[in-house]
């Protein structure tokens, strides 16, 4: 018994070390500096209890930051969870062309995120954009898409659906190639139409698929950074700062370490209890076969 | 075991005793061509008689001025920072306050050879904190006026405008709404505003635009920074100022598509347009406000940095690269190369002599505005902790008026709020941390 814990102990350890060391050893010290106040180029750390986080909850452009991270999610999470299973169900249906078009929504999935950003930033520009460009062709004025605070974050939003969705439908295609003939064949001769098939055959067996897919969508929205630094840096007028966002121009533009890392704390907290409410709700919902 | 020992630190002598070249590393953010450039410069002090074996200059890329800023911090807290870091203008007094650095006046004082005197005055001022100089200014640059001059013909339109009412007049002039032209553009840089109220001689910073004493407060309120703020505002509402948003390529795309007839912008980019434009290409200084207030554009730009973690035979090395890299010939090839200016007097002056700026009439027009510039704090610029954060509100506060969020006096107030917090906030822990630092330092 015991050695069979020592043995337990032994194979997780290659894993648990450099996961302590790297991970959970940095996010204690971020815990520990977001109760403190350093000067720019100091190491020294001065004790100043909550004060940051009490900052933090009174500094009107955070509560911004969270609205405009929140905005964020909904436009970036539904959408590419939505198109994803568009998509994978019309390549589950269709007769040919699935791999090369799960392959062709794969792709953007490949590419790095800053240059798949500075596509985006060249289809965007105001002057020599081929996204205005097209626009003009057909007669309408297109926005100055990632310069008016009403369109950056949709902008923005466009180009992380453009490239995380494909991850979505390869997931949604696994699943539905898990969902048994027979049960379709049963329903039709039932008399059961297509939709009536989809609301209650695919998508009661397609549930953890689509839980797994809104969770990972969710948490990346909330950490996404490359895209938005690339094209917006954060602006126009606060509209794409979000709460990752701050936190990094806090810490590595603004050098106040203590606040960014109460802003790490808080985004820890709050990707944490994000997940916990999709999990509760998916209870509910959910049908693991 | 022991001889092997004794041979291993013999020959780790030995290598020592024959004077080892001594490495500096030298920390840049040029990029493209200009980084090029830079690493020819150094390979001329490197390949020097003087240097051959003795001393080596390694150029090490680290990306944009805020993550070159970043890394050094970074660097710094684990000790382990190169000689030499060229930082952007607005770090100055973050970078005097990180207790990291040497002062170059320090050096200077001690060498009558330093060519100080042939410092163009706007320049040295600029990197200079109580009457000392911190760095070697480098990459200087300042905004002037491009301008369209085969669509001035088409509008009948005579000269560049001088004064901010010519600008409003002729970039409505210049503005078709049919085909879409507009008369003027601009980057949405916090930079044209500073510019623009210096132009007219006010101060951006209190105590005397942090030049006397440590600045306590920014005035993004003034009367100047109101009529910098009427004036954009103005065009943008009216249909002349086509506002593209951040960064600087937008904007000077627009202007070299033709579709703005005018563009502010760095002289740094002065032959890259003049090479890619296919019309005439002007310059012109940047327009006041026509008074008679001293006033003048700040020296925009980079300068070098000696950082003080090295033993001082080192940092004696990198002073005499720095030297060198204020050197005539350094200073000429920089400027002929680039477009940023030189930051010598007598480079100017031979270039002139031998027709330099007669073949190169745009490339004169920001030496010119930088002479004509008073000698006052306001042309000096704001030293401030906290720049690179205050300009992020203040691009916010334009980027609200600009697209009619909010009044102008109501988005400066905020933003001069969160700024005034933020430099409070920085002055305090600087204080707090010299403090600390002279009750805990053990001798010089």
């Amino acid at each position: 018994m015991r050695s069979s814990r020592a043995l337990a102990w032994a194979l997780v350890l290659p894993a648990l070390l450099p996961l302590a060391l790297f991970v959970a050893l940095p996010a204690l010290q971020s815990l520990w500096l977001s109760l403190h106040e350093t000067a720019p180029f100091s190491s020294r750390a001065v004790w100043v209890g909550l004060e940051n986080y009490r900052l933090l909850a009174a500094s009107p452009e955070y509560w911004l930051c969270a609205r405009a991270t929140a905005l964020f999610a909904v436009e970036t999470a539904l959408p590419s969870i939505l198109l994803a299973l568009a998509v994978a169900l019309a390549l589950d249906e269709g007769p040919y062309g699935r791999d090369f078009f799960r392959t062709a929504f794969l792709l953007p999935v490949s590419i790095s995120s800053a240059m798949a950003a500075m596509l985006w930033l060249f289809l965007y520009n105001p002057t020599a954009g081929y996204l205005n460009y097209a626009l003009g062709r057909v007669g309408i004025v297109g926005p100055n898409w990632l310069g008016d605070p009403r369109w950056a974050l949709p902008a923005v939003a466009i180009a992380t659906v453009w490239k995380e969705m494909g991850f979505n439908v390869i997931f949604l295609l696994a699943g539905l190639s898990g969902v048994p003939r027979e049960l379709h064949e049963a329903a039709a001769l039932d008399g059961a139409g297509y939709l009536s098939r989809l609301r209650h055959v695919t998508l009661p067996i397609l549930s953890p698929t689509l839980l797994f897919v809104a969770v990972v969508s969710t948490i990346n929205s909330l950490q996404s950074f490359g895209q938005i630094y690339i094209l917006t840096d954060g602006g126009p007028a606060g509209r794409t700062d979000t709460l990752v966002f701050n936190l990094y121009r806090d810490a590595f533009v603004n050098f106040r370490s203590g606040y960014a890392s109460a802003q790490a704390v808080v985004l820890f907290v709050l990707i944490l209890g994000a997940t916990a409410l999709q999990f509760r709700l998916a209870r509910k919902s959910v049908h693991y076969g | 075991m022991g001889r092997l020992l004794l041979a291993v630190a013999l020959i780790f002598l030995s290598g020592r005793a024959a004077a080892a070249p001594i490495a500096l590393q030298f920390w840049h953010s040029m990029s493209g061509e200009k980084g090029e450039l830079l690493a020819s410069v150094v390979d001329r002090f490197n390949a020097a008689p003087e240097n051959a074996g003795k001393v080596r200059v390694e150029l090490q890329f680290i990306g944009t001025y805020e993550e070159g800023l970043n890394k050094l911090r970074t660097a710094l807290l684990a000790g382990r920072g190169p000689h030499l870091v060229q930082i952007t203008d607005i770090g100055t007094q973050a970078m005097a306050d990180s207790g990291a650095i040497v002062p170059l006046q320090d050096y200077i004082d001690r060498d009558p050879s330093f060519p100080i005197r042939e410092i163009l005055l706007p320049i040295r001022r600029y990197y200079e904190i109580g009457g000392r100089l911190y760095s070697l200014p480098f990459a200087s640059s300042g905004p002037i006026l491009y301008y369209n001059a085969d669509a001035f013909a088409a509008a009948a339109i005579k000269s560049a405008p001088r004064t901010f009412a010519q600008l409003r007049d002729d970039a409505r002039r210049l503005t078709d709404p049919a085909r879409r032209l507009t008369g003027v553009t601009w980057p949405l840089h916090s930079w044209f505003f500073e510019e623009l109220i210096a132009r007219q001689g006010a101060l951006l910073a209190d105590h005397e635009n942090g030049r006397a004493d440590r600045a306590t407060s920014v005035d993004l309120v003034s009367p100047a920074a109101r009529a910098a703020v009427a004036l954009w505002a103005g065009m943008v509402q009216d249909g002349s100022f086509a506002n593209v948003g951040r960064g600087w390529d937008p904007a000077e795309q627009n202007f070299l598509s033709g579709r703005s007839a005018m563009l502010l912008t760095s002289t740094s980019d002065v032959f890259e347009i003049q090479k890619k434009a296919s019309f005439r290409v002007r310059t012109a200084p940047l327009p006041g406000d026509g008074s008679n207030v001293p006033g003048g554009t700040i020296v925009g730009g980079n300068s070098l940095w000696i950082l003080k973690d090295k033993p001082a035979d080192e940092r004696a090395a990198a002073y005499r690269f720095l030297k060198f890299m204020a050197s005539k010939e350094s200073q000429r090839a920089w400027h002929v190369g680039t477009g940023y200016f030189p930051i010598r007097a007598d480079v100017i002056a031979n270039l002139e002599k031998e027709g330099f700026y007669a073949r190169n009439p745009a490339a004169k027009t920001a030496i010119d505005q930088l002479r004509a510039a008073a000698d006052v704090p306001a042309a000096r610029g704001a030293l401030l902790g906290t720049f690179a954060q205050t300009r992020e509100y203040i691009e916010s506060a334009l980027e609200l008026i600009l697209a009619g969020y909010q009044t102008p006096d109501a988005a400066m107030a905020w933003a001069q709020s969160r700024a005034d917090d933020a430099l409070s906030r920085y002055n305090r822990a600087v204080a707090a941390e010299s403090s600390q630092a002279a009750s805990g330092s053990k001798g010089p």
